[in-house]
């Protein structure tokens, strides 16, 4: 038997990347992975995190897309190693606490987009340009992987760090929704929602003209209220912040807002994901409705190596098998137990009592004030919730009968006029004192 | 109608050895911190008999009650039998997730009042969660069978159905044991069923809270199973808990000798509290007769030299099953007499 024989093909084809792995793609995530390249680069070039200057330019038309930062642009030799390789390979350095970790990103996304690319780019020691038809590329067969660029200067700089991602020929699909004004609004409030840690950093994000607005995560404060703050650095680096109290009273925004390196993957998220089980269910809380609205929960979840943090791959939802992640998750659990408790017994108040002067928990909340995080000093926090508690009823003793009856109108008005009794209930306590001390204390 | 205002848990016998040997159970954690760091934690209800006897054998000094009946908080706090302990009050769903857990080690010992059900399995979640290692965490509940009152309707399908209905209501379909059948629902099986959700529940929260860390890792967290009682003053209880450890700490726990005790179980196999009744006469003579001249395993007479003198064949006397239920809890045997103070 001839060894060749043994061998079974099991090499990818070019169609898997341009038409198959799309699909498990949205448009609205593929941006959002070229959004987070230049976030990366952004990172990169300011580790420390301050962006004012640094912008990115997003043009989302029917005719083309692009996107243009001046977040660094990609080295020459990256690109020819690395940045578009699918898959990222073996023993490839990370960048620290970027979130483009998959080595598909951008690849996918622009075979998402559409058929012509040109990426255009800028970087300290090396510019390039690379433009890609993928019809021809998908042509040329099996064999032949590899891009070319079309210019290539090594070891020189102008001094100015860019990279311009230009799309055409966009796929029918795409185009479509580039028409459609409230996918593009739907979009500019998701990004800015992502990337909403970012922007408040100072990093500039435009989308067709719109620059995006800075979403604050913000939180009550007051000396009754300390939100809770829990901790934790892993093993292997990764690191848990939760930050947990109540907020304005909001049905739509209530709930946790988990971050991976500081770009928002899930949120307001309010099921089973977050704890918000059902009393019935599993291992959380109730379910999130109406009585909830204020709860606020921010997690924030770090790694230099982002290929540890439990995501999916396309960022946009939490890898729910992970054990790590199954840890995160309950931790948020035991955050959110105080709070939970807290609103019931807001709820249990609104119901007890009609006025507002009635409701001292209320009375406390509107006394509150709203602080975002970052103005949230460390002090203010505490390792669970604290909150006003409500005061214990202490009941009646039980000694009183209720006694509810009708009588005919013309012979309670007799008795109206004899007793001048106004009110049919000293009526009634009248004449039962009547018949009681007639008949048992003389 | 809270049980404190019907039954003097006082007077429930087997209860009663429960709670002593629960205190050889809270003796052993001296081999993990010094007794006097440990805090209890415990349902105190306005006897707080559990309060008052460990604090009396164990000096512990730092303990909370945890009360629902806020209400009627003056009279619990005017029982409070000892200064160091405190009422929180509030339901222990509430009050557990508020506690400092990186305060110290603690014995819970949650002694409910009824069945098994969801919100005692959140008790449990937020303990094994939360709690230091060394922690001791012992759970009671009632696992007599339900049975329909006069007031409720039997089910077309009988005793079964009724039964089946009652735990998936109280403890959620999907934390029953996979095949779980009426049989597993009567009073010899109840317990057994309540202690494997207990257990499942207690283990899949500490997987949960060792995120994945490997089996060799000091600080992954693991539950021992300690103790499996099951008695019946009235209703059948079961009661069952053990210690969360720390891999670091195992040769803290091997020293603390839990398998030693005599009625320690880290299986589903209960250990069976059974007092027998017996005359004052009657337990003084097996007394004198215990440890070394009773067969604990048949209640019969080892040494006939010691016993000759007084009884020549003491099981025409007393029962030998009563006997030998004696010889296995007479370590913890209440006395009741009457008394006046």
């Amino acid at each position: 038997m001839q060894n060749n024989n043994l061998k079974i093909n099991a090499s990818p084809t070019k169609d898997l990347f341009i038409t198959m792995l799309v699909r498990d793609l949205t448009l609205r995530d593929a941006i959002g992975d070229l959004v987070d390249n230049s976030v990366d680069g952004a990172k990169r070039l300011r580790p420390d995190e301050k962006y004012s200057g640094l912008k990115i330019n997003i043009e989302a038309y029917s005719d083309h897309f692009s996107i243009n930062d001046n977040c660094g642009g990609i080295e020459s030799n990256v690109a020819r190693e690395y940045a578009f390789r699918f898959g990222r390979p073996k023993g490839q350095g990370y960048s620290p606490g970027s979130v483009g970790q998959f080595g598909i990103g951008m690849k996918r996304s622009l075979f998402k987009l559409g058929k012509l690319f040109k990426i255009d780019s800028s970087a300290p020691t090396s510019s390039f340009k690379v433009e890609v038809d993928v019809n021809e590329w998908q042509e040329k067969g099996s064999s032949d992987w590899a891009f070319e660029f079309t210019e290539l200067n090594e070891g020189e700089s102008n001094g100015e760090f860019w990279t311009k991602i230009y799309v055409t020929n966009l796929n029918s699909d795409i185009k479509e929704q580039f028409e459609d004004s409230n996918f593009l609004k739907k979009l500019i409030r998701e990004i800015e929602l992502e990337h909403l840690y970012n922007i408040d950093k100072g990093l500039t994000i435009i989308i067709n003209g719109v620059k995006l607005k800075s979403r604050s995560l913000s939180l009550l404060e007051s000396d009754d209220f300390r939100s809770a703050r829990f901790e934790h650095t892993y093993d292997d680096g990764m690191s848990i912040k939760l930050i947990a109290g109540i907020g304005e009273a909001k049905l739509e925004d209530g709930g946790w807002y988990i971050f991976c390196n500081n770009r928002l993957i899930v949120g307001p998220e309010q099921t089973e994901l977050s704890g918000w089980t059902g009393k019935r269910g599993t291992d959380g809380v109730a379910n999130y409705h109406g009585q909830f609205q204020m709860f606020r929960g921010y997690a924030f979840l770090n790694a230099d190596d982002s290929s540890i943090l439990p995501w999916n791959t396309t960022k946009n939802g939490m890898d729910r098998d992970s054990p790590r992640f199954k840890n995160v998750r309950q931790r948020m659990i035991e955050t959110m137990k105080p709070i939970i408790t807290f609103l019931n017994h807001m709820k249990k108040e609104r119901e007890g009592k009609s006025t507002e002067d009635s409701r001292p928990l209320e009375k406390k909340v509107k006394e509150a004030s709203l602080k975002t995080i970052s103005e949230y000093s460390d002090n203010r926090y505490s390792t669970v919730f604290s909150h006003p508690v409500p005061q214990p009823v202490i009941k009646k003793p039980d000694t009183d009968n209720k006694i509810i009856y009708l009588m005919a109108k013309d012979k309670v008005n007799e008795v109206k006029k004899l007793t001048k009794l106004k009110k049919l209930s000293d009526i009634g306590e009248y004449t039962f004192n009547y018949y009681y001390d007639m008949e048992i204390e003389d | 109608m809270p049980s404190y205002k019907d039954i003097n848990y006082s007077i429930r016998p087997a209860k009663c050895v429960e709670r002593k040997m629960l205190v050889e159970v809270f003796q052993r954690l001296a081999s993990f911190f010094d007794l006097d760091r440990y805090e209890y934690i415990g349902f105190g209800s306005t006897y707080f008999s559990d309060f008052s006897l460990f604090h009396k054998t164990l000096d512990l000094k730092k303990m909370v009650s945890i009360e629902k009946d806020r209400h009627n908080a003056d009279r619990f706090n005017f029982n409070v039998p000892y200064s160091c302990i405190e009422v929180k009050f509030g339901h222990s769903n509430e009050v557990l997730p508020t506690l400092i857990w990186d305060a110290c080690p603690r014995i819970f010992w949650l002694d409910y009042d009824g069945a098994l059900n969801t919100e005692v399995l959140a008790d449990i979640r937020t303990i094994c969660a939360n709690a230091l290692e060394g922690t001791l965490l012992i759970v009671s509940v009632n696992a007599q069978p339900f049975q329909p009152d006069s007031s409720e309707e039997m089910p077309a399908d009988g005793l079964g159905e009724y039964r089946m209905n009652k735990v998936n209501n109280n403890i959620g379909e999907e934390k029953l044991p996979i095949g779980t059948e009426p049989k597993n629902l009567s009073l010899s099986t109840l317990s057994k069923l309540y202690r494997q959700v207990v257990d499942d529940e207690i283990k899949s929260s500490i997987r949960e809270r060792n995120g994945g860390i490997p089996d060799d890792n000091p600080n992954k967290f693991k539950y021992n199973q300690v103790i499996n009682v099951e008695y019946q003053d009235g209703a059948k209880m079961l009661t069952v808990g053990g210690i969360i450890t720390k891999n670091y700490q195992s040769e803290n726990l091997s020293s603390a000798k839990f398998d030693a005790l005599p009625f320690h179980s880290d299986n589903d196999a209960p250990f069976k509290i059974q007092v027998p009744k017996l005359t004052f006469r009657e337990i003084n003579y097996l007394e004198s007769l215990l440890p070394s001249n009773i067969d604990t395993s048949t209640g019969n007479i080892i040494d006939n030299d010691k016993t000759s003198l007084s009884v020549e064949n003491l099981s025409t006397i007393i029962p030998l099953k009563d006997i030998k239920k004696f010889s296995s809890v007479y370590r913890h045997f209440p006395m009741f007499a009457e008394s006046n103070h």
